[in-house]
């Protein structure tokens, strides 16, 4: 049991940050279609309650693009329904979150792959290859 | 968690190297990274330049020494019932020397100890968890025949930084206090040639213990307070940060712990909590994967994280009157935490801009 699975909850009010947080966006929005420069809030910096939070979601929306990954935890990657901002959730074993950012960039930083895996990946599929080709002979 | 390494190329292999082997993608090293950067109020770019940092280094020789301690601060660190973000930190060093954690017992530990001392003098970081008794030549506690206070001036020489996770080690803790039958005192109290980062808690909070380590390894030591510890994690008080604080400010109090004060949720200040004058991050970062704190669980902060805590008059008493105690100290207790509310954004944002630049 969690502190979530209480049911009893305390209602906050939003404080208005959400709107603060949108104007930001805006601004490095317009630097990432001027400059290319990508950049990055973490909303944990911020001082939101749980309804700003909501707030800020119902905002932005949901885009068409929905990436989940497994490492440590899962992460929740997802597009807003402005192009170009996409809201990152890292959560750990037990579904805690460790960090909320928003990334205003054409991809999120954590999903290309890096060229030191490719070129891993390549040699590991260089002797896949070969391997399987051997055995097709002694057959 | 890293095994000991077997040879000296092996621990001299970057730690991009030693990740690949252990199957730890740079997605998920990244991950970690946010995680710390967020968790310490890094700016986001700060993850990105911490990643590209660490994945060149070497893996950090790192000596773990223990002394009159409970392993309490061991156990924050490791005993979590899955892998979680903070103990991936054991992947990116290379733990030569911890007698609870290593394989190695007897000679052949002290000699791993040795070893490590030999091949990165100079370089290596050493973390002390426990008090050191000085008393009657330091001997009340000795391993390997050694004293803590011998091992402690032996080691400390050949070392970058050092690092005293715990209140015990950062203050003399519960070993130092009163009547202090040992002597015990703090590694501060005994090094004073080489930089110290206090980690104070009775136990640490895990992700202080990793932010700190991890900011050691790619930015160098943080910024410190005066009592050694780092801004990014104890630059504001329990009571700053505390939910319950605007029942305080409202001048709502449990005056015990069954009435209907405490029923409610209201400040635990008059049974005794020690909020207001202790600093740590238990209010925000919490404990046990984020569940909750003392204060969240009813029970007011006992200031384990501040020195002599012990000793400062009882758990349960409020703190002193004309201090905090009267209306008027309150009103103005509340006036004086706003300020220092403040003034600790300030410093962060000036720390966040520091590292901004320096990333």
């Amino acid at each position: 049991m969690s502190l979530s699975d209480i049911s009893v909850k305390i209602k906050e009010q939003p404080t208005g940050m959400a709107y603060a947080v949108l104007h930001e966006l805006a601004t490095n929005l317009e630097q990432l279609l001027d400059t290319a420069e990508e950049n990055t809030i973490d909303l944990r910096s911020l001082p939101m309650n749980e309804a700003d939070r909501e707030e800020l979601a119902e905002l932005l929306g949901r885009g068409e693009v929905d990436i989940t990954l497994n490492t440590i935890g899962s992460s929740r990657i997802f597009e807003t329904a402005f192009s170009g901002i996409w809201w990152v959730t890292h959560y750990g074993d037990d579904a805690m979150v460790l960090s909320e950012l928003i990334e205003v960039a054409k991809v999120p930083s954590l999903i290309p792959t890096h060229t030191d895996e490719i070129s891993v990946a390549l040699q590991r599929i260089q002797q896949v290859s070969t391997q399987a080709m051997m055995e097709s002979k002694d057959v | 968690m890293s095994e000991l390494p077997t040879s000296n190329s092996e621990i001299s292999e970057t730690l991009q190297d030693s990740l690949r082997k252990q199957g730890i993608t740079r997605r998920t090293f990244l991950k970690f990274c946010t995680t710390v950067a967020s968790a310490m109020a890094l700016p986001p770019s700060a993850a990105y330049a911490m990643a590209e940092t660490l994945v060149k280094t070497k893996r950090q020789s790192v000596i773990w020494l223990s002394f009159q301690e409970c392993t309490g601060c061991t156990e924050s660190l490791t005993r979590s019932h899955k892998p979680t973000v903070e103990s991936l930190i054991f992947d990116f060093i290379s733990l030569d020397y911890h007698h609870t954690l290593q394989a190695a017992a007897g000679h052949a530990a002290e000699e791993a100890r040795e070893q490590a001392m030999k091949d990165n003098w100079g370089k290596y970081i050493l973390i002390v968890d426990g008090a050191i008794p000085v008393k009657d030549d330091g001997v009340y506690s000795t391993i390997a025949g050694i004293t803590n206070l011998s091992m402690l001036e032996d080691v400390a020489k050949g070392a970058a930084a050092i690092v005293s996770v715990g209140t015990c080690a950062a203050y003399g803790g519960l070993p130092k206090a009163d009547p202090n039958p040992t002597g015990a005192v703090s590694v501060g109290d005994i090094i004073k040639d080489k930089p110290i980062i206090n980690i104070p808690g009775c136990p640490p909070i895990p992700v202080v213990i990793t932010g700190v380590l991890a900011h050691v390894l790619t930015f160098g030591i943080p910024e410190l307070d005066d009592k050694g510890r780092p801004v990014a994690f104890y630059g504001e008080s329990i009571h700053d940060r505390c939910y319950r604080r605007p029942f305080y400010d409202k001048g709502k109090f449990a005056k015990s712990f069954d009435d209907e004060g405490a029923r409610k949720g209201w400040c635990l200040y008059e049974v005794g909590c020690k909020g207001p004058v202790t600093y740590n991050a238990c209010a925000t970062t919490k404990w046990n994967n984020g569940t909750s704190f003392p204060i969240q669980s009813g029970h007011g902060c006992i200031g384990c994280s501040e020195p002599d805590f012990w000793d400062k008059g009882g758990f349960y008493k409020a703190l002193p009157q004309g201090q905090w105690g009267s209306a008027e100290g309150i009103a103005a207790a509340a006036v004086a935490g706003a300020a220092i509310g403040i003034g600790a954004a300030a410093m962060a944002k000036s720390h966040q801009e520091s590292e901004g630049e320096s990333s």
